[in-house]
C-alpha cells in the first residue's frame, strides 16, 4: 500500500517497525464496528460483564440456563462490547511549527512523522482515524477513514503543509470538541506555545466531551535548553515581533520559565487524565508513538 | 566660570571615550529566528527597554564621571558680578611719592595722611575674611606690606601707620601691575582697585609709563587727593656735580650742587651743609624765576675711605625735592712712582710734590730703579721715561694692568745726557713712540689740540683759560701716535708733544717734552705744575672703589658686582640689606650707602627727586597711566562711604568641592549601575541552586510541588 508510494513522512522503514503497536484508551469509546477497544455498551464479546434480570423480549437463547438451574431465576448474561474507535489527530500547522534549531527537523515535520504513524497504527488495529490541521482556525477536515487506501488522502496531505500563520490552540480545540461527536481519542500534536491555562481549558472541552485526550508536544532541544548566547535580536516566527535579549544573561530564567510552563502543562493533563508526551525532535517518532502505545 | 588649570580643559574630549569605547567594544547584535518570544517575556516584561536604559545610564555616568575628574582637577570657580556669596578682594595703592607731602586742599594734614586715612576707612569698610593688600607706588622695605593678599585686616592698617613720607618719584605703571597681579592670582581673577593719590602728572599723566591691563574685570577707583596752592617759591636739587679726579687727603674740593627755581618768582632761599664730621657750612642764594645755578660746597677730607655729606635747601615752600646726599672717597695720600733717578725728571718731582710732605697737593713722590711697587703702596701716578717704559720687560705687564684698573701713566724723555730715545721700542699695547729730538733755539710755540677733551675740560674748571699763557718749547721729541690716542699739545699740528690715551679705567700721558725750563716754558708756568698734578689725581679710584649717583626711587639699572651684596647707611634712613645684587630695593629717602660685595665697595648717592615739586596734576576723568583699563576718577572726601564700591565687583565661588562630590555621587551611581546586573543574575542563580537542592532532599511529590510553586 502506502510504502510503495514512497510516503514522506511515513516511509516503509518506519511503517514496518510500526507494524504490531497498538494504541489503547482509558476511557470506553463509542464505536459501530467490532474492534479492539471496549465499550460502553455491551456486546458479543467474550469477556463476561453482569448479569441482568430477564426481560421481555430478550432472546430466550441468552437465559443462563444453569443460574435458572441453581435460583429459579431468569437472568440473561451480559459481555462487553469491543470496538473500534474513531481517533482525531489534531495537527498544529503554525508558523511556530516551522522552527529547527538543534533538531534533525523541523517541529513541523516531526509533528508530521508522528501523526502519519499514529494514523497508521490506528488503521492497523482496525480503528478510524481523521485528521485536523489548524492553526488560528481550523485549516483542513479529512473525513475519518479505517482503511488504507482512505489514509493516503491524509498521508499526502501531510507533505503540503505550509506553516504560516499565528496559532490558537486554545480556540482550535473547542472547534475540534465541536467536531468530533461522541466518544472518541483525540491526539493533539502541537509546540503548545500558548499559555498552558488556555491550552488546558480546551482539554478539558475535549475530556467533558468524553474525549480520551493525548498531548504529543513537539519541542526543539533548543527551546528547552536554549543553548546560543550573545546579543541577539529574537525575532518571533508568528508575530515577527522582536526583541533585543543577552541570552547569557536572561539564560537561566529562561530556563526556570520553560520548566514551569512544562510542570504546568502536566499536571494539567493529569487533571483530565490526558496523555502527555515531551517529544524533542532529536527523538526518534517511534519511540514516542511506542511510548504512548505502551502508556495505556 | 573661570578655571585654574584650563590647559585640562582641553582634555575634555577624553570624557567620549566611553563612547567610543561603546561603539566600537559593543557586542555585535544578531538576529534570531525563535519560535516564540513568550518565555522571554515572561522572564521580564520590560527587558528590552530596561536593559537598554541601564547601559545608557551607565554610559552617561561614566563619561560624566571622567568630565568631572578633568573639570576638578582643572579647579573650577564661579565667578559673578553680583553680591552673590563669594569673596572680594581689594588692593589700595598709596601714593607715597614725594609730592604727597604736600599740604591737602581738604585743610592742614598732608595729602600722604589723607591717602592713609582713606585707605584705612576702605579697609576698615571690608568685611571679615576679605582678601586685601596694599601697594605703595614707591617701594620702601620701611613699610613691610605683605606681598600677598591677606584677610589680616590689622596687619595691613599696622602697614599704613608705618608708612612715612618719601622724596622719590613713584612708579604708578609698576604699582597697577603689582595690584592686578595679585588680583589676578585670586580665585575670582579679579578684583577692585581703589588708588589713593594726587595724581601727579610725572606718575599719572601722558609721559608716564602706560599701564595695560590685561584683565578687564578689575576696576579702578581713583581716589584724587586734591592740592593746596601751589607754594609761591619752589628750588629743587637737580644734581649734584663730584669732583672729576681723585679725592686726597687734606687737599680742599667742591662739591656742585645744581638747584632750579620751579617758581616764577626769584626765591631767596639758603643751601644748608652737614658732613660726616658735622661741620656745617650755609650759603644764602637769590634764584631768578626759572633760574638753575650750582652752588658750590667746599669739602675736605682728613681721612682716607668712605665720607658722606649731605645738603639741603631751606626757605622754600616744597621741601620733598630739596635734599641731596652725597658720598665720597678719600684715597688718602697719594704716591707718585717715578721709575728712575730724579735728574731724570727734572723739575716734576718738584711740581707734583712742592713741600715734600705732600701737604700742598696731596702727592708724595718716590723714585724706584724700575717700575715696580708693592701691593699696600699702589701709585696714582707712575712716571717713567721712554728709556724706562722700553726696558720694563716683564713689568710692562704689572704697568699694562696697573692702568686698565685705574692707574696713570705718564712717559717723558729723560734729561740725562746720552739717552737716545729714537732707539727705544715701546709696549705694543700702547703702540706710540717718539721720534729724535729737535731743538729750536728762538722756541716754538706749542698750539692747544683738541680743546674740548676731557683733560683741557677740567684744567679750566681749575684754572680757567688755558690759551692766556703761552707756551713756548726749545727742545721735544715728537711723538708717533697710533689711533685712539687724544693729541694735547703740538707745533703745529704735525709734531705732537702731548698726549692722552685712555685704557680702559687708567690714563697714559705720552709727552715728548721734559719737564725742564731748558725743554720749555711748561715748568716754569702755573699751568704745567697744575698739569702734572691733574695727570696724576685724573681718573677715578684706583683702588676698586665707587660712587653710585641716583635719584630717589631708583635702583641702580646696571649693578657693576655680581652675588650677595650688604647695604650699609651711612647718612639718612637708617637700613641694613643682604642679598642678591639683582634685588636690591630702591632707595626711597635722600642718603648715602655703602654697598659691599665681595672685595668691592661701591657708594651710593640719593638725592631727592626734582619731579616732585612740579605743581601739575591729572584732570577730568581719564587717567593716561590706565590706557584702557576700566577706572573711575574720584575726588577724595574724608568721610567717604567705602562700602558703596564693594558691590558689583567679581567676587568668587570655589566649585572644586561640589564638584568633587559630585563625582563621588556619579562614581557610586556608576558602580550601583554596574554592579545590579551582575548582583540580580547571581542571586537569582543561588536562589534556584538552593531550591533545587531542597527540592532534591525531600521525597514527597506534594512537597516539592509546593516549593516548585514556590519558586515561580
Amino acid at each position: 500500500m502506502a510504502e510503495s508510494k514512497g510516503y514522506r513522512y511515513l516511509p516503509p522503514q518506519m511503517a514496518e517497525r510500526l507494524r504490531g503497536l497498538e494504541i489503547g484508551v482509558r476511557r470506553p469509546m463509542d464505536g459501530s464496528h467490532q474492534g479492539l477497544h471496549r465499550s460502553p455498551s455491551f456486546g458479543s464479546s467474550v469477556e463476561f460483564a453482569e448479569y441482568r434480570e430477564y426481560a421481555h423480549g430478550d432472546p430466550i437463547s441468552r437465559i443462563d440456563w444453569p443460574v435458572y438451574g441453581r435460583s429459579d431465576r431468569y437472568v440473561i448474561r451480559q459481555f462487553h462490547e469491543d470496538v473500534s474507535i474513531r481517533c482525531t489527530i489534531l495537527l498544529d500547522i503554525s508558523a511556530s511549527m516551522a522552527y529547527r534549531q538543534d533538531g534533525p527537523l523541523s517541529k513541523m515535520e516531526y509533528a508530521c512523522h508522528l501523526a502519519a504513524g499514529i494514523m497508521y497504527v490506528m488503521i492497523q488495529q482496525g480503528d478510524s482515524v481523521s485528521l485536523i490541521t489548524f492553526d488560528r482556525e481550523i485549516r483542513q477536515h479529512y473525513e475519518p477513514c479505517g482503511t488504507f487506501v482512505g489514509l493516503r488522502p491524509m498521508l499526502l496531505g501531510l507533505e503540503e503543509i505550509e506553516p504560516k500563520n499565528e496559532g490558537d490552540i486554545e480556540a482550535a480545540l473547542h472547534v475540534a470538541a465541536e467536531m468530533c461527536k461522541g466518544r472518541s481519542l483525540v491526539v493533539l500534536i502541537s509546540d503548545l506555545l500558548q499559555e498552558p491555562d488556555r491550552i488546558l481549558r480546551g482539554v478539558h472541552h475535549l475530556y467533558h466531551d468524553g474525549k480520551d485526550v493525548t498531548l504529543l508536544h513537539v519541542l526543539d532541544p533548543a527551546e528547552l535548553s536554549l543553548p546560543m548566547s550573545g546579543l541577539v535580536e529574537v525575532v518571533s516566527l508568528e508575530t515577527r515581533r522582536k526583541l533585543v535579549v543577552d541570552l547569557r544573561q536572561i539564560r537561566d530564567a529562561y530556563l526556570a520559565q520553560m520548566q514551569e510552563y512544562l510542570e504546568q502543562l502536566r499536571r494539567g493533563c493529569q487533571e483530565v487524565r490526558a496523555d502527555y508526551l515531551l517529544a524533542e525532535t532529536r527523538m526518534d517518532a517511534y519511540d514516542v508513538i511506542l511510548k504512548r502505545s505502551r502508556a495505556v | 566660570m573661570i578655571f585654574g588649570a584650563p590647559i585640562l580643559l582641553y582634555l575634555l574630549p577624553l570624557a567620549g571615550l566611553p563612547i567610543v569605547f561603546h561603539l566600537i567594544l559593543r557586542q555585535k547584535k544578531r538576529t534570531m529566528v525563535f519560535s516564540t518570544l513568550m518565555f522571554f517575556h515572561q522572564v521580564d516584561p520590560k527587558l528590552n527597554t530596561r536593559r537598554q536604559i541601564r547601559e545608557w545610564l551607565l554610559l552617561l555616568m561614566r563619561v560624566l564621571m571622567i568630565a568631572l575628574v578633568l573639570l576638578a582637577l582643572s579647579r573650577p570657580t564661579w565667578r559673578s558680578a553680583v553680591g552673590t556669596g563669594g569673596k572680594l578682594s581689594l588692593v589700595a595703592i598709596i601714593d607715597n611719592s614725594g609730592s604727597m607731602t604736600a599740604a591737602a586742599d581738604q585743610g592742614d594734614p598732608t595729602k600722604l595722611e589723607c591717602a592713609q586715612e582713606g585707605a584705612r576707612r576702605l579697609l576698615s569698610s571690608l568685611e571679615q575674611g576679605t582678601d586685601a593688600a596694599i601697594v605703595l607706588t614707591v617701594e620702601d622695605r620701611a613699610v613691610d606690606v605683605p606681598k600677598t593678599l591677606t584677610a589680616d585686616r590689622d596687619e595691613l592698617l599696622k602697614c599704613l601707620d608705618r608708612i612715612a613720607p618719601t622724596e622719590a618719584t613713584g612708579d604708578a605703571q609698576r604699582a597697577l601691575a603689582q595690584a592686578f597681579e595679585l588680583l589676578r592670582s585670586t580665585a575670582a581673577r579679579g578684583g577692585v582697585v581703589h588708588v589713593f593719590s594726587d595724581l601727579q602728572q610725572v606718575e599719572w599723566g601722558e609721559n608716564a609709563k602706560r599701564f595695560e591691563a590685561k584683565d578687564a574685570l578689575v576696576h579702578t577707583y581713583l581716589h584724587r587727593i586734591g592740592t593746596s596752592p601751589q607754594p609761591r617759591v619752589n628750588v629743587a636739587v637737580t644734581a649734584v656735580v663730584l669732583p672729576e679726579q681723585r679725592i686726597l687727603l687734606g687737599q680742599p674740593y667742591e662739591i656742585g650742587l645744581s638747584l632750579r627755581n620751579n617758581s616764577d618768582l626769584t626765591a631767596d632761599v639758603r643751601v644748608n651743609c652737614v658732613n660726616d664730621r658735622g661741620e656745617r657750612s650755609t650759603q644764602n642764594l637769590a634764584l631768578q624765576k626759572q633760574q638753575i645755578a650750582t652752588v658750590r660746597l667746599a669739602t675736605t677730607m682728613n681721612e682716607q675711605g668712605y665720607h658722606w655729606l649731605k645738603a639741603w635747601v631751606e626757605g622754600d615752600g616744597f621741601a620733598a625735592d630739596n635734599t641731596a646726599g652725597t658720598g665720597l672717597f678719600c684715597e688718602g695720600m697719594g704716591t707718585v712712582l717715578f721709575a728712575g733717578e730724579p735728574r731724570q725728571f727734572g723739575m716734576l718731582p718738584m711740581a707734583l710734590c712742592p713741600s715734600g710732605g705732600g701737604q700742598l697737593t696731596g702727592l708724595v713722590t718716590r723714585f724706584a730703579p724700575s717700575i715696580q711697587w708693592g701691593q699696600e703702596d699702589v701709585p696714582v701716578l707712575v712716571v717713567t721715561t721712554w728709556g724706562g717704559l722700553a726696558a720694563a720687560g716683564s713689568n710692562s705687564t704689572e704697568l699694562r694692568k696697573y692702568v686698565e684698573g685705574g692707574g696713570n701713566v705718564l712717559v717723558v724723555p729723560s734729561l740725562l745726557p746720552g739717552s737716545d730715545v729714537s732707539t727705544t721700542q715701546t709696549p705694543a699695547w700702547l703702540g706710540a713712540s717718539v721720534r729724535p729730538r729737535e731743538a729750536y733755539k728762538s722756541g716754538v710755540r706749542l698750539a692747544l689740540l683738541n680743546r674740548d677733551a676731557p683733560f683741557w675740560r677740567q684744567m679750566e674748571q681749575v684754572v680757567g683759560d688755558i690759551s692766556a699763557e703761552p707756551i713756548v718749547v726749545y727742545a721735544f721729541c715728537p711723538l708717533e701716535l697710533p689711533s685712539g690716542v687724544t693729541p694735547l699739545l703740538g707745533a703745529g699740528t704735525k709734531k705732537i708733544v702731548l698726549a692722552h690715551k685712555v685704557v680702559d679705567k687708567g690714563n697714559v700721558f705720552l709727552s715728548g717734552i721734559a719737564f725742564s725750563p731748558r725743554w720749555s716754558t711748561l715748568p716754569l708756568s702755573g699751568l704745567g705744575v697744575i698739569m702734572a698734578q691733574r695727570m696724576a689725581v685724573a681718573g677715578g679710584s684706583g683702588n676698586g672703589s665707587q660712587i653710585v649717583s641716583l635719584v630717589a626711587g631708583e635702583r641702580p639699572q646696571a649693578w657693576p658686582a655680581e652675588g650677595e651684596t650688604e647695604l650699609l647707611s651711612l647718612s639718612g634712613d637708617a637700613l641694613e640689606w643682604k642679598g642678591p645684587a639683582s634685588e636690591m630695593p630702591p632707595f626711597p629717602r635722600t642718603g648715602v650707602y655703602l654697598a659691599t660685595s665681595g672685595n668691592e665697595k661701591y657708594c651710593i648717592s640719593v638725592r631727592s627727586s626734582p619731579k616732585e615739586g612740579e605743581y601739575r596734576f591729572v584732570e577730568g576723568s581719564h587717567v593716561p597711566t590706565l590706557a584702557s583699563a576700566p577706572h573711575t576718577v574720584i575726588p577724595f572726601a574724608p568721610n567717604e562711604d567705602y562700602t558703596q564700591y564693594h558691590a558689583g565687583q567679581a567676587r568668587a565661588v570655589e566649585l572644586y568641592i561640589p564638584t568633587l562630590l559630585l563625582l563621588t555621587l556619579v562614581v557610586l551611581l556608576e558602580g550601583l549601575l554596574g554592579a545590579s546586573r551582575i548582583r540580580r543574575a547571581r542571586e537569582e542563580s543561588r536562589a534556584r541552586q538552593f531550591l533545587s537542592g531542597v527540592a532534591a532532599r525531600l521525597t514527597l511529590p506534594a512537597v516539592r510541588l509546593l516549593l516548585q510553586g514556590r519558586r515561580t
